[in-house]
This record gives structure tokens, sequence and C-alpha cells, in this order.
């Protein structure tokens, strides 16, 4: 690089230089005057910055998909990369599932992990909203079938806990679009499952699911067993009373509606 | 024991002769300062001993400004256009295009710069470790013979033979080293090998300082200065203690503080031989690292929001421009420390050197 240089190619050199000194000096000032009218902040020093920024850009957007298409390009070059905070619900929830789709089990963990965190702060399943619902059941079945993903990282009461929840608005909401009773029974089945069948509330679910399915032996069976398992352990007097009142819905061939 | 041997035992040729003061060389530019964090580091067992919320100041401050240090260097040395005029003119714009093609095909060449950079990084804080523990000894009037060197050499280049031949470590995105060069099927033929290659690297790296110390002792040269031993006991410790990201984060702002360290040092005394100077060592210090702060925000955070612009991926414009900056230091750091005679690095080198000495290396050693 220090062998000597005729005239002329020390003109074109020159000419590079100015080239790549203007060039380099306008990118610089482009890139700054961008980040701030885009952000209303100066470039960050954080080189993991522009990521997050852009994670949370699309998630406004709703555009889950490029959002799962920038993640795994970041954890191809930087695995170090951290999953991307200040998302909305739905917005872990998409990408967690997009992500356990696509084969990466580990990293959509971490956005799982924050999105249980999130729900495990809300006292109750948005029960009307499909699209969530929808979108928690895909993660459930899909982390099931994977033997990861949310199973590995939901603690039981809360795995059962949504399990449950997600089961009880399947077989007994008002609306016809948002009930499923294969879905319903699906879930019951595995969070009663899980308890050995020894949790009233879990059974009282189950057979609301039964009766949704028209499956009315079965949801009567299921619901005096609740009852009993209930008494045993001494659950209020007032839940007892809203189980014997389903069980004698379900003697009579009628579901249970909230 | 004559004069001469006394002398040759000599408490200062032993510690070495500083360029500012002992406690600074042996901290800053030894890396005194990075045992001790690494040794809190290894002891707790944790990685985030900083806040979080500091991490990307303190890389700001050290490594980024470090790898903006070289390109600053490089346009403030006089004569540098007349001695390097493809480098001072022409690279830039060949940087640019190379960042341009590789965010094109990004899993391709991106990639593939990566694991260059990735590969090349452990070499050149490797080969900075020889150059400044060469420079001191000649400074400290410590004339190594070519054999001595030679020893030198090699113990600096052990960490980054672990590093190129033992990590399979794929937390830092690409492959390093000969993952990256052999073809899988022979990399897989020597994986096994990797364990013992990794044990004996390490006896070697406990060793080879010793070795040294005894055979320069025993030689006519005199015992290397312990300021020399010490910068390659610091490039070991970051490459062997520390877990591979570690070892990366780590190393570059430790190796970023001597970096600037010694290029201040060189741009200081540059500036004070000057006729025409008018200014203390403070303001050439707080100047020169003054413009590598804002060169190495330009480069590191401007630069990508520019290719973001352009319609480049988000992360492939930081991650490639990462990757191509660290390069482009690599190779400026190549042609700038060259010590030529009458060059104002041999000057700023042999100002206070205690004798006439054979060719010294350049503390980049590239």
């Amino acid at each position: 690089m220090s062998r000597s240089f005729s005239t002329s190619e020390r003109r074109v050199l020159g000419a590079l230089h100015y080239l790549g000194f203007g060039l380099f000096l306008a990118a610089c000032t482009a890139g700054f005057v961008r980040t701030w009218v885009l952000f209303g902040n100066p470039p960050s020093i954080d080189p993991l910055a522009s990521h997050r920024q852009y994670i949370q850009l699309l998630d406004r957007k709703q555009d889950y998909e490029s959002a799962v298409d920038r993640i795994e390009i970041a954890q191809q070059l930087a695995p170090y990369t951290a999953a991307v905070d200040g998302l909305s619900i739905q917005g872990y929830g998409q990408i967690g599932l997009g992500l356990l789709e696509r084969g990466h089990p580990s990293t959509a963990r971490l956005y799982l992990q924050r999105l249980f965190l999130a729900l495990e702060q809300t006292t109750e399943l948005p029960s009307d909203d499909a699209e969530m619902l929808d979108m928690l059941a895909r993660i459930l079945d899909r982390s099931y079938e994977l033997g990861t993903g949310a199973e590995a990282i939901l603690k039981d009461s809360l795995l059962l806990s949504l399990l449950n929840n997600l089961a009880w608005i399947r077989a007994t909401h008002r609306s016809d679009s948002i009930r499923n009773a294969e879905q319903a029974l699906r879930f019951a089945s595995r969070a009663a499952d899980m308890t050995k069948r020894e949790d009233p509330s879990l059974l009282d679910t189950l057979a609301a699911a039964y009766a949704e399915a028209g499956r009315w032996q079965e949801a009567r069976q299921t619901e005096r067993l609740a009852v009993a398992q209930a008494e045993r352990a001494g659950v209020a007097d007032v839940a007892i009373s809203s189980m014997k009142q389903r069980l004698s819905l379900y003697e009579d061939r009628l579901p249970y509606r909230e | 024991m004559s004069q001469a041997d006394a002398s040759h035992f000599s408490v200062t040729r032993l510690t070495g002769r500083s360029f500012i003061h002992p406690l600074f060389d042996y901290l800053v530019i030894g890396g005194g300062i990075s045992l001790i964090a690494t040794i809190v580091i290894w002891q707790s067992g944790r990685s985030d001993i900083v806040p979080m919320a500091v991490v990307p100041l303190i890389l700001l401050l050290s490594n980024s400004a470090h790898f903006a240090a070289s390109t600053v260097r490089l346009y403030t040395k006089r004569g540098s256009f007349e001695a390097l005029p493809f480098l001072t003119m022409a690279f830039p714009c060949v940087c640019l295009l190379l960042i341009a093609l590789c965010l094109a095909w990004p899993l391709r060449l991106g990639m593939n710069l990566q694991s260059l950079y990735l590969t090349w990084s452990p070499y050149h804080y490797a080969a900075q470790a020889y150059g400044l523990a060469v420079m001191y000894a000649y400074r400290s009037g410590c004339l190594l013979t070519t054999s001595d060197k030679r020893l030198l050499f090699w113990c600096a280049m052990i960490p980054f033979l672990r590093m190129f031949f033992c990590i399979q470590d794929t937390v830092l995105g690409a492959d390093i080293g000969l993952a990256w060069i052999a073809p899988s099927s022979l990399y897989r033929l020597f994986e096994p090998y990797q364990a013992g290659l990794d044990r004996m690297l390490l006896i070697a790296a406990c060793a080879a300082p010793l070795v040294l110390l005894i055979k320069t002792w025993r030689s006519s040269s005199g015992a290397i200065p312990m300021i020399s031993l010490l910068m390659l006991v610091t490039n070991t410790v970051w490459f062997f203690a520390l877990e591979p990201i570690n070892a990366f984060v780590w190393a570059t702002v430790f190796h970023g503080l001597q970096y600037l360290a010694i290029v201040v040092i060189f741009h200081v005394r540059d500036r004070l031989s000057e006729p025409t100077n008018r200014h203390g060592k403070l303001y050439h210090a707080l100047w020169f690292y003054g413009w590598c702060v804002l060169l190495a925000y330009a480069l590191f955070f401007c630069l990508p929001q520019a290719y973001q612009m352009l319609g480049f991926g988000v992360d492939e414009s930081v991650w490639v421009v990462i990757a191509a900056i660290n390069v482009h230091h690599f190779i400026v750091d190549g042609y700038i420390w060259r010590l030529k005679k009458g060059d104002s690095n041999r000057q700023v080198v042999d100002s206070s050197a205690p004798a006439a000495a054979p060719r010294v290396s350049s503390p980049a050693g590239l």
C-alpha cells in the first residue's frame, strides 16, 4: 500500500479520497437525522438499540411476520441479542409463536416468558378477544407438540391457570364464534390430568367442556365428581352451589353459558 | 559483581522504563487494571459486574474510540498521505463498497466478514502484546536477541492459537478460526483433539513467560522488564480465564484502553516536538481523544443508520459495519505503527531509550 504512485494515479487517489470522505460525511449526517426523525432521539450508543427500536416499531404496526424475520437474522449474526422488551402482549405471543413454528424454540422461549409474565400480572384473560385466545391456544398446542417452549417455561400453576381459563372461555362463552368444544375439551383434559383429576375447579371446567361437546353423561359424572371433591376440600359454599346449578343444567341436557 | 552486572539486574531495568509513570504504565498500558477486573469477573462467576446501562458508554469510550483512534492517527500523523497514499485516500472507499456488498449478501458475505474479524481479533491483540513487550524491552535497555524475540512472539501468540484451534462457541454468531477456514469434514476429524490441545496451550501459556524471563535473565540482553511480561500475561488471562463472549468484550475494552493510552502518547509527543507547537500535553491529548470518540460515534452508530436508510436490514447494517470497522482498524494498524528510521514513531520510542538498539517491532506488531 505504500508503493510510489504516478501523478495521474495520485489524482485518482485524491478524487477517491474526496469521494470517500464526502460519502462518509453524508452517510453519517443522514443516519443521524434519520434516527432523530424516526425515533425522536439521536442514534443510541447501544449497538442493540436499532434492533430493539425496529422490533418495537413492527409490534406497533402489528407486522409480526417481519419481526420474526428480523429476529431470525439477528440471532444468526449475533446470537447474544436479547429478547426485546416493551412489546404488547399480542406482540410477545405472535413473535414467540412465529419463532416456535420456524423451529427456534430457545429464542421463542425468551418471548413466551415475557408473554406469560405479562399474563400473570393480568387477573383474567380477555375473553372477548378472539385473536388473543386463538394465539394462546396455538402457543399451548404448538409447545405441547414440541415438548418445549411454553410447556418448559411455564410454572405449573400458571400453565394450569392458562389451560383452565382458556378451556372455560371456549366452553362457556356466550358467543358462538368464541366457543370451541374440541379445544375446550383438549385443554380442560390436560389441566385435569396434570392434577390427577383431584382439583374441583378443573373438573368443573372439564364438565363444562363435555357439556359444550354434547357428551352429557360424562358432563354429569365429572360435575358430580367436582362437587364431591369440592365438599371434601372445604371449598366455599357459593362455589359448590354454582357447581350444583350447572349439574342440574347438564341433567336437563343444557350447556352452561356466561 | 561488576558494575555492568549490577545494571543488568537493576530495579529500573526490571520494572521497565515507563512512558508516563510506572503506576499508569502498569495499570493501563500493561493491562494491570484488566487483571483486577478479570479476577472479580471470574470469582463472581458473573459477567454483569458492571450495570448493563453503563456498558454501552464504556464500550464507546474505550472499545469504539480505540477503533477510531487508528484512523485519527492515520490522518493526523504528518506525512501519512505521502507515505501511504492508497491507505489514506482509496481504502475508505473500498471499505464502504465492501460493507455494501456484505449487506447485499449478509448471510454469505456478511457472515464471512464477521468470521474474519472474530478470527483476526485475537491475533491482533496478541500481536499488539508482542509489539508493546518488545518496545518496552527496547526502551528499558533489554536488547533481545533474535531467538528471544521468537520466543516472545510465540508466547504472545498462545491465546490466539487457543481461539483459532479450540473455540467451538456458537454464542459469537459466526465461526472462528479453524471452524471457519477448514471444511467441516476436516474440522470434525480435529474436534476430538481440541480439549487436549487446549490443556497443552494452557500449560504453555503459564510456563512460557517464566521460561522467557529465565532465558533473558541468563542471556547477555538482561532480564526482560516485568511490564513486557505483564502484557503477555494479561492477554493470556483474557482469553483463557473468561468465557469466549466475555473474552471478546473485555479483551476489546482493555486492549482499547491500552491502545488509546499508547496512541495518545505518540500523538502528544509528535505534536510537542513540532517547532510550531503552541499547546501543552493536555490540550493535544484531549483533542486527539475527543476526535476518537466523535469518529467512533459516527462510525458505529450513525453509519449503520445510513445503510438502513438505503434499504439494508437493521441488524445486518449494525453487525457488518462493526466487522468492517474492525478489519479496517487491523489493516490500518499494520501500517501506522511501522518504525522506519526517521519516522516520528521511531523518534518517540527512541527518546529516553537508554541505549542504541537494533530494529524494534511496532506496538501493533503487524
